[in-house]
């Protein structure tokens, strides 16, 4: 309860801290605006008409951090002492204008090019028009204070931009902070901005201050020079008012108006005809000394003592100033271009900067994709190389992630196509009969499944259990029931689940190998009971008929001897045997399966893999030829075709395992052809062959090469009987031409084929 | 047992390759009355048949050494040769499990297949019906 009531207090606090109040948040604002109103007051004048202030400072800044509606009262406020000290309210209304086109200009980033925009637009027509209308300054003057007042307001502009540049304001928590991440174009841009503005203030300010000095000089010449006038007129001829020219210089010269008396000098017509509207007595107020109107509207005035009084004379001031203002102007063309210049250089630097920075994000937009290219085009050289980099790491990456994806779907098609299912967690519940794991694949993170396993193969898995490693075979309830799979399992973990292992599909289980065995062996027997009845009847009928002539012989004359007596028993006898042989054939049978569709591809290569594990241990190569074209579709009971092929490879086994040792590697090839009257499978081994003369007898039953405890001699007549059956023929002979090795070919019947590969097989 | 006997003109051909077997049926059909001679394979029979004048009824085993008795049986009946000295054809066979197909072209052409050890009442049975009518 404490410690939560601690962290309450102390979020409480923090809010406090992040949430001023809203008296602290008064409080700075005033603070700010009595700041900004009070160094607003102060002006910086280097020369007469050169006044300088930071009013645009404060209310740029206040449009940073409090937009419009922050920045207009603080436009109005801090432009407020312009009325003291110029009457009027021109510089009031261009601040606000200022805002005003700050706000719904379409601005970028930034006030130094808006605020410049401005006064090349609005501010400057307003200023100009001002000037022309109340005091009809020659062109100098108003370009200069046009020049002035942008550079001021610019100045301020720039100033602004790198502060907001470098530092950001959090008005919820009255702070400054310094930006963690500080924009390059800006910051170049306004850095530069800022220092060809302050050199040409400089220009400004270095040259305006001679101005006052200048202007100082200039009057005293004036004074000397009309002294000189005075003192050369002769005393009768001084008149009360008269007019002087004095020059200057070369170019101009000084009109100026002398008198004895102060009141035929300073009378408001000769002012007016000087062009003044007053005097200048270094008075204070409004259009004080420091201001251009006050210097282009006014008459300069002094006393000369002489020896016949004081001589009075007034000059206007106007022409003075329009010299110094001209000379000031001079010395600020260069600057001044040199400020258009770095404007331009400017946008051109931000221009550049934005292309640079688009291209490169353009470029790390395309990340992934395989060969990328460096841009086209120009770029910063600073650029190329991370850019170079970018692009290699990428390409490296793309060719990383298509092998990758490549490899994920070889292994999957792998593992798709023997069912290969790579497990982990393996469990499997008894009570319920589900096999838990999950599985482990390439291409996506595993999730526990859960299959139900065929209710008669449980037991296998239950007695599996707590082995450290398990190989059962077993199918799903899903699966369906023909189908199963062999479920290896590894690495038994303490709660009776094991760490890993796989899943695969089986094509032929080994259950059902062992049925095919069973079924072998059936064939067999009744393979053998079909020859033996065969081959019992044969001497049967020979005993029975030669019986039969015995007895003929004996009784030709139809006397009855103990002789043919014997002849009717083994009669009787021979017919004892016939029926017990008739009972033994009915189970005599060899019994095909019922007709099924099959390729016989498939059939070769499912015996094949039957008999794999014998053919491996006698290390033989089993090869299948089968005949170019579509593949050979019969209809036949399968099971009989494929005994045949088993008694057959079986054969060729034992024909080569009976070699001499070192002989050649076993090889048996099974060709598949369409022969002349039907397809023909041809079985052919390098074993060790046959004897000449030996193959018919060797489809007899009870014929064999091999040794007494291997052959039963009835694989080629069971062979023989099945190929009968299913209306084929069976033929033997050698396959080499040395004699080595034996060929026996199986002619299927065409009937046999299936009607649609037939025709598609011409 | 006259019932048995065979009329010395009706002549017999046993076709069987089991040497034995073929002459003891011989000397019994021989002893029954029958003019009766034996060949061992399919190729002396067709010699036998097409160079004789006298019509035999032929008793041959299923299966040869050179073909099958089914072969024979088209061959005499395929009419290839007119001449040909055959009265009729009556087979012989030790397997009982013979293909459905066999049975059936055998039941249409209405040729007899005997099964071995065939009892001789039967034998003589078949040996004496009168020839089909075609």
């Amino acid at each position: 309860m404490n410690a939560t009531r601690k962290l309450d207090t102390a979020a409480r606090s923090a809010r406090s801290i992040t949430a001023p109040s809203k008296g602290r948040r008064v409080l700075a604002l005033s603070l700010f605006l009595a700041t900004a109103l009070a160094l607003s007051s102060f002006r910086i004048v280097p020369a007469p008409g050169i006044a300088l202030t930071l009013a645009p400072f404060f209310y740029l800044l206040a449009f940073r951090f409090g937009g419009i509606r922050l920045s207009l009262p603080t436009a109005l406020l801090v432009t407020a002492p312009t009325l003291f000290w110029w009457g009027h309210p021109v510089i009031v209304l261009i601040s606000a204008a200022h805002v005003l086109f700050l706000r719904y200009a379409p601005t970028t980033r930034g006030l130094t090019l808006p605020t410049t925009l401005f006064y090349a637009l609005p501010g400057a027509a307003i200023i100009a028009l001002f000037l022309w209308l109340q005091y009809d300054p020659p062109l100098a003057t108003i370009v200069l204070t046009i020049i002035k007042k942008v550079l001021n307001d610019v100045a301020a502009a720039a100033t602004v931009d790198l502060l907001t540049t470098l530092f950001v304001f959090r008005p919820a928590a009255l702070r400054l902070e310094k930006r963690s991440s500080v924009s390059l174009s800006q910051l170049v841009s306004s850095t530069v901005t800022l220092l060809v503005i302050i050199i040409v203030l400089v220009v400004l300010v270095e040259h305006a201050r001679p101005m006052s000095a200048g202007i100082a000089a200039h009057r005293q010449a004036i004074e000397r020079a009309v002294e000189v006038a005075v003192l050369r007129l002769p005393p009768a001829q001084r008149p009360s008012r008269a007019e002087l020219r004095i020059d200057i210089h070369a170019a101009r010269s000084e009109r100026v108006v002398i008198g004895y008396s102060r009141a035929a000098v300073l009378s408001p017509a000769v002012l007016t005809s000087l062009g003044c509207s007053r005097l200048d007595a270094g008075e204070d107020g409004i259009n004080d000394r420091t201001t251009v109107a006050y210097w282009i509207s006014a008459c300069a005035t002094g006393t000369i003592p002489t020896n016949s009084g004081p001589v009075y004379y007034a000059y206007a001031t106007r022409e003075l100033a329009t010299d110094a203002y001209r000379e000031l102007l001079r010395h600020l063309i260069a600057p001044a271009l040199l400020f258009l210049l770095a404007l331009a250089v400017r946008l051109a630097l931000l221009r550049a900067v934005e292309h640079a920075l688009a291209r490169w994000t353009r470029l790390l937009q395309d990340f992934g994709t395989p060969e990328l290219t460096r841009p086209e085009g120009w770029s910063f050289t600073e650029f190329d190389v991370p850019v170079e980099a970018f692009v290699d790491a990428n390409n490296r990456h793309a060719q990383l992630m298509q092998d990758r994806e490549r490899l994920a779907g070889a292994v999957m098609e792998l593992q798709r196509g023997i069912g290969l299912r790579l497990l982990a967690g393996i469990r499997f519940d008894a009570g319920t009969g589900r096999l838990h794991f999950v599985e482990v694949g390439v291409d996506r993170p595993g999730q526990p499944e859960s299959a139900e396993v065929h209710r008669n193969d449980r037991l296998a898995l239950d007695n599996a259990r707590g082995r450290d490693e398990a190989l059962v075979e077993l199918r799903f309830v899903d699966a369906g029931r023909e189908q199963w799979f062999l479920l290896l399992a590894r690495e038994l973990e303490p709660d009776g689940s094991w760490r890993s292992g796989c899943l695969v599909r089986m094509q032929q289980p080994n259950v059902v190998a062992d049925r095919t065995l069973h079924q072998a062996r059936l064939m067999e027997l009744g393979g053998m009971a079909s020859a033996l009845s065969h081959e019992l009847k044969q001497p049967l009928f020979t005993i029975a008929l030669s019986a039969e002539a015995g007895s003929l012989i004996l009784g030709r004359d139809g006397v009855e001897t103990p002789a043919s007596e014997k002849f009717h028993r083994i009669l009787r006898q021979v017919e004892r045997a016939r029926e017990i042989i008739g009972r033994i054939s009915h189970y005599a049978r060899v019994d095909a399966d019922e007709n099924r569709a099959f390729e016989l591809r498939e059939c070769v290569k499912g015996v094949t893999n039957f008999m794999r594990p014998l053919t491996v241990r006698e290390n033989i190569r089993v090869e299948i030829a089968a005949q170019d074209g579509p593949p050979l579709r019969v209809l036949l009971p399968r099971v009989a075709l494929e005994q045949v092929l088993v008694n057959l490879i079986q054969n060729a086994v034992d024909a080569i395992a009976a070699r001499a040792a070192g002989a050649a590697p076993g090889h048996i090839r099974i060709g598949i052809a369409q022969g002349a009257t039907g397809p023909e499978l041809s079985v052919e081994d390098n074993g060790i062959g046959l004897e000449a003369g030996a193959p018919e007898t060797l489809f007899n039953a009870f014929v064999t090469t091999k040794p007494a405890e291997q052959g039963t001699g009835l694989g080629l007549y069971i062979c023989r009987q099945i190929m009968l059956e299913l209306g084929g023929r069976i033929t033997l002979g050698p396959a080499g031409a040395a004699g080595t090795g034996a060929r026996i070919v199986l002619t299927l019947p065409a009937s046999v084929l299936l009607e649609e590969e037939t025709a598609a097989a011409h | 047992m006259a019932a048995y006997m065979g009329g010395p003109d009706r002549a017999i051909l046993v076709v069987e390759d089991e040497p034995e077997l073929r002459s003891e049926l011989v000397e019994l059909l021989q002893l029954r009355g029958f003019a009766a001679y034996g060949t061992g394979d399919l190729a002396s029979t067709r010699v036998w048949l097409e160079g004789s004048r006298t019509r035999f009824t032929v008793l041959s085993d299923l299966l040869l050494p050179d073909g099958s008795g089914s072969e024979l049986m088209r061959y005499l009946q395929a009419g290839a040769e007119p001449n040909l000295a055959l009265e009729r054809l009556v087979l012989m066979t030790g397997h009982s499990d013979l293909p459905e197909e066999l049975e059936q072209d055998l039941s249409d052409r209405a040729v007899q297949l005997l099964l071995k050890p065939v009892p001789f009442p039967q034998l003589m049975a078949a040996l004496h019906q009168p020839p089909p009518e075609a």
